[in-house]
């Protein structure tokens, strides 16, 4: 793990303690430039992780809270009539003043709110009566959904899904971390007390380092045979897509970057396999009531699919 | 000991006499093909055992209570003619745990069978104990990996309509109608594994702690457990046993109704036989002709190898013809009865009972009659279908033998003769002293008769008696060569010589071919270029490790350490870790290791070839270094 990357970890483990490796995870998706779903239960701390990400490398972030009425252009802003220049002014939304951006409860809002998400999350950029405006550099929603209490709240569709880069979960602290966590909490919130440790045009920097790691035609071609045998596996009735291809191998890059490389292996790929392709796959109705779960159809691919560090020799 | 295998033994010694006492070409085909038969398949087995796939086809999907039928087939190599594979079946219920196994029946080459099931939740059905067998019976050898199957069972589709309701309702005078109130039409009981979710009462499970299903008429005439009778299969009480107790019956599918015609069918064929049989042994014709037969049979033999029997007394006028055909009637009646029932202990007594006639009276049956009396005895032991495969191999197998040995061997062996001479002559003696007869005539001249079928028939005795020893054996052949026949025998042994030849050769230039090719792989590894040197080094490592089961599949390289620290001492293991951290940056970077790390890589290289060569034994070595060739 790159150091300046370490002293990110530390700086946000202040905050939500014990959970490193999901910590390390997110990051990941940044560096890939890439959007995160945290699928978890209430409480567990995801608007503080979000918030001390984001106090730690220097980004703005800001919090929208879905909920069954929020409208467009609450997000993206709107134009609004000015009488004394007699012209339409466009008041930016929330999208256009931040890096990071945590969307609550993501599918509890309707579904106009919804998609008024994805260009902003395709082309970093949102189109208000026909005006573009190019959001910020950085750009990244990190979006919530609790699936439990279902009062109110519709399924993600699954072509929304699609364009999270990864879906992660944070899960319970264990016994010593929440201990530690109440003994910080005593006297005042240790969010205030962290600090930047890198700034945003560092974080930028690295950005275009991952997207220089080298790829070969090797590693590539396992990706693609990994999806293709995703599509035909008989569990599976829909598989992983391009975009989860694209996906792939840009959380590679950024994993193998993390760890000081500049270059991507095979067992890179191996690693984020489970993490950006679990919640693109759909089963098939016999295989969800025989028990079935994405990630055993992911660890089957794993297993059936040949490595490319065997293909090198000839 | 296996009682096929005892039987075999059995037969073998019986053919092993009728050779002995009867030296000629047609009962040392017999024998030969006694021997090279089974062993012919035996080494077929031996052959398709690891290259025989069982195919287990059964639906995904069935609703509870259906009958469905499963497939099993055999894919092997164009061998597996010669064998028979076998195997049981194994069906599991995930859900109830309950277990159900039983024995199947040879698949030659698919066999059917049918499930009757009333448990919901998801099957597995797994063949067990596959195995290839001869087609004998004698050896078996089982196959690994047989197939699995879920099977996922839903719940039957729901009764339409309600329970019958006639008139109307006495209480509120209303019309019948769709009944509101499910528990008012019958009783709720617990709710046990297997029963339909549906059907749960969840107002009164909600009221009380337990889970209840409602019950209603449909469900009470369900039987809970089928015990089918499943007489097309092999041990009928084991399958009766095992369904009485689970609600799972498993049956070998032909028809019932037309497997049990045919049983009925023949147990009347048989009857009817045997009955005529006994009938025919009351008639006097019958015992006039049987002594008849046996009169002359003795007089051929004493002419033959001057023995003396008492002739049995038979009245003058008698009908030849009527004698003939109710002969004919009985034998063909007794050869009726063991095709149709195939009792492997009645087949080998009847070849018994014929070579061991054929040994005592010292008179052998024509070649061609004998041989294919022979081989339908063996092929009707034969297990397993009567296929047109199995029929094509036996008759191959015993045509190769007969060929070789009619053409290398024919005639009778004089050394054999000899010997059987002399304990022909022992026992007479010993039966002469035994019983106070005169021992006239017992020591006998030193020639050696035989007899041609044409004596049997028209009574004559027309063995040349006074033939010489030498002339007999070279002009007494059971069967009249062709003149060719001769050139062709002293081909046949160049002909194998020369693929034998052939052969070794072959052998010989793909060792040649591998180990150049090895070499040139080895030129890599000194190669300029720092990454391909790296890159072929470490397969040649990876090689290794594979060819020792060491290897893990289809993990990264980088994630073997664990698996090869179970078995590899703790610093190859670490040199290994940092290795691979080297022909990872060779294959999957733009720019070459460094030169320190190519060192690294052929010590690792040297250090798993002297590692794994000393745990190698000298077998493995021989194909490390000549079949794989990774060992210089």
């Amino acid at each position: 793990m790159r150091p300046e990357l370490d002293a990110v970890i530390r700086e946000v483990q202040k905050v939500i303690v014990g959970k490193s490796a999901v910590i390390g995870k997110i990051l990941m998706a940044m560096l890939a430039d890439g959007h995160i779903l945290l699928d978890d239960i209430p409480g567990v701390g995801k608007t503080t992780l979000a918030a001390a990400i984001a106090r730690a490398i220097g980004l703005d972030c800001r919090r929208i809270q879905f909920t069954p009425d929020v409208l467009p252009s609450d997000i993206v802003g709107f134009s609004i009539y000015d009488k004394e220049s007699g012209q339409f002014i466009y008041r930016p939304g929330i999208l256009n003043r931040a890096n990071l951006v945590l969307g609550d409860e993501i599918n509890r809002t309707s579904a106009r709110t919804q998609s008024a998400l994805l260009e902003a999350m395709e082309e970093h950029q949102v189109t208000v009566d026909g005006n573009t405006y190019p959001l910020e550099d950085p750009f990244i929603i990190i979006a919530t959904e609790n699936n439990v209490g279902a009062s109110g709240t519709q399924f993600l569709p699954y072509a929304q899904i699609d364009r999270f880069l990864v879906r992660l979960t944070i899960g319970y602290p264990d016994h010593e971390a929440q201990v530690a966590m109440l003994r910080d909490r005593r006297q005042d919130d240790p969010l205030d007390r962290t600090e930047c440790v890198l700034s945003k045009e560092e974080f930028l920097g690295m950005q275009q380092s991952v997207r220089r790691v080298t790829v070969r035609d090797q590693v590539l071609d396992y990706i693609s045979r990994l999806t293709i045998a995703s599509r035909g596996h008989e569990a599976v009735s829909i598989g992983i897509s391009p975009r989860g291809a694209i996906f792939l191998s840009r959380t590679a890059m950024a994993k193998a970057w993390m760890e000081g490389r500049d270059y991507v292996t095979g067992a890179d790929v191996r690693d984020v396999f489970h993490d950006v392709c679990a919640h693109r796959i759909i089963l098939t109705p016999e295989a969800v009531s025989a028990g079935i779960t994405a990630d055993r159809v992911l660890d089957d691919l794993l297993r059936s699919t040949e490595n490319p560090d065997r293909r090198f020799g000839n | 000991m296996n009682r096929r295998r005892l039987s075999w033994l059995l037969w073998l010694i019986a053919a092993g006499c009728l050779y002995f006492f009867e030296n000629g070409t047609g009962t040392r085909v017999i024998f030969a093909a006694s021997v090279m038969v089974p062993l012919l398949s035996l080494v077929c087995a031996l052959w398709c055992a690891d290259r025989t796939k069982l195919n287990l086809s059964a639906p995904h999907v069935i609703r509870r209570g259906e009958t469905f039928s499963c497939r099993v087939k055999a894919s092997g190599p164009f061998l597996l003619a010669g064998c028979l594979p076998v195997c049981g079946i194994c069906i599991r219920n995930n859900e109830t745990g309950e277990t159900f196994s039983g024995p199947l029946a040879a698949v030659d080459p698919q066999n059917e069978f049918q499930i009757i099931c009333e448990q919901s939740g998801n099957l597995v059905i797994s063949l067990a104990g596959a195995a290839v067998e001869d087609r004998f019976g004698l050896f078996s050898f089982p196959i690994s990996d047989p197939e699995e199957n879920t099977i996922m069972i839903k719940d039957p589709a729901p009764i339409s309509g309600g329970l019958p309701v006639t008139g109307n309702d006495p209480d509120t005078g209303n019309s019948p109608s769709v009944q509101t109130d499910p528990s008012s039409c019958c009783g709720v009981r617990e709710y046990v594994p297997g029963d339909p979710v549906r059907l749960i009462h969840w107002k009164l499970t909600a009221k009380t702690d337990r889970v209840l299903i409602r019950e209603n008429e449909a469900d009470e005439s369900d039987p809970g457990n089928i015990s089918a009778d499943p007489s097309a299969g092999g041990s009928a009480s084991d399958l009766t046993q095992e369904a009485n107790k689970s609600s799972l019956t498993v049956l070998p599918v032909r028809s019932e109704r037309k497997d049990l015609v045919r049983k009925r069918v023949r147990s009347l064929l048989t009857g009817i036989l045997a009955a005529s049989v006994f009938i025919l042994c009351l008639v006097p014709q019958f015992r006039y002709g049987a002594a008849d037969l046996l009169n002359r049979l003795f007089a051929a033999s004493e002419a033959a190898n001057a023995y003396r029997y008492e002739h049995f007394a038979v009245p003058a006028e008698r009908s030849v013809t009527a004698a003939v055909i109710l002969l004919s009637a009985v034998v063909f009646s007794l050869l009726g009865i063991i095709i149709l029932n195939r009792d492997p202990l009645m087949i080998l007594a009847a070849a018994a009972f014929t070579a061991a006639g054929q040994a005592y009276f010292g008179l052998t049956m024509p070649v061609p009659v004998n041989l294919s009396l022979f081989m339908l005895f063996g092929v009707l032991l034969m297990r397993g279908r009567r296929s047109f495969r199995s029929l094509a191999f036996a008759v191959t197998a015993v045509f190769i033998t007969a060929i070789f040995v009619i053409f290398r061997y024919p005639g009778t062996d004089p050394w054999v003769e000899s010997r059987s001479e002399h304990v022909r002559d022992l026992l007479a003696i010993r039966t002469a002293v035994e019983t106070g007869s005169d021992l006239e005539g017992i020591d006998r001249p030193k020639e050696t008769r035989h007899v041609n079928s044409r004596t049997l028939v028209t009574g004559e005795d027309e063995a040349n008696v006074q033939k010489a020893f030498r002339l007999v054996t070279e002009d007494e052949e059971q069967i009249s060569l062709p003149e060719w026949a001769d050139t062709l025998g002293g081909i046949l042994p160049a002909v194998i010589l020369a693929a034998a030849v052939a052969v070794v050769v072959f052998l010989l230039i793909r060792v040649l071919v591998r180990r150049k090719r090895a070499a040139d792989e080895r030129k890599r590894f000194t190669s300029g270029n720092t990454a391909e040197a790296v890159c072929a080094m470490f397969e040649h490592v990876i090689c290794w490790l594979d060819s020792f089961g060491f290897g893990s599949g289809n993990l990264p390289f980088r994630e073997w350490p664990a698996s090869l620290s179970q078995n590899l001492p703790e610093a190859y293991v670490r040199d290994y870790a940092a290795c691979v951290q080297v022909f990872e940056e060779a294959c999957y970077s733009e720019h070459q290791p460094e030169k320190s790390g190519q060192e690294e890589v052929r010590r690792l290289l040297d250090e798993t070839e002297s590692l794994l060569y000393a745990r190698a034994d000298w077998k493995k070595r021989l194909k490390l270094k000549y079949m794989e060739c990774l060992y210089r």
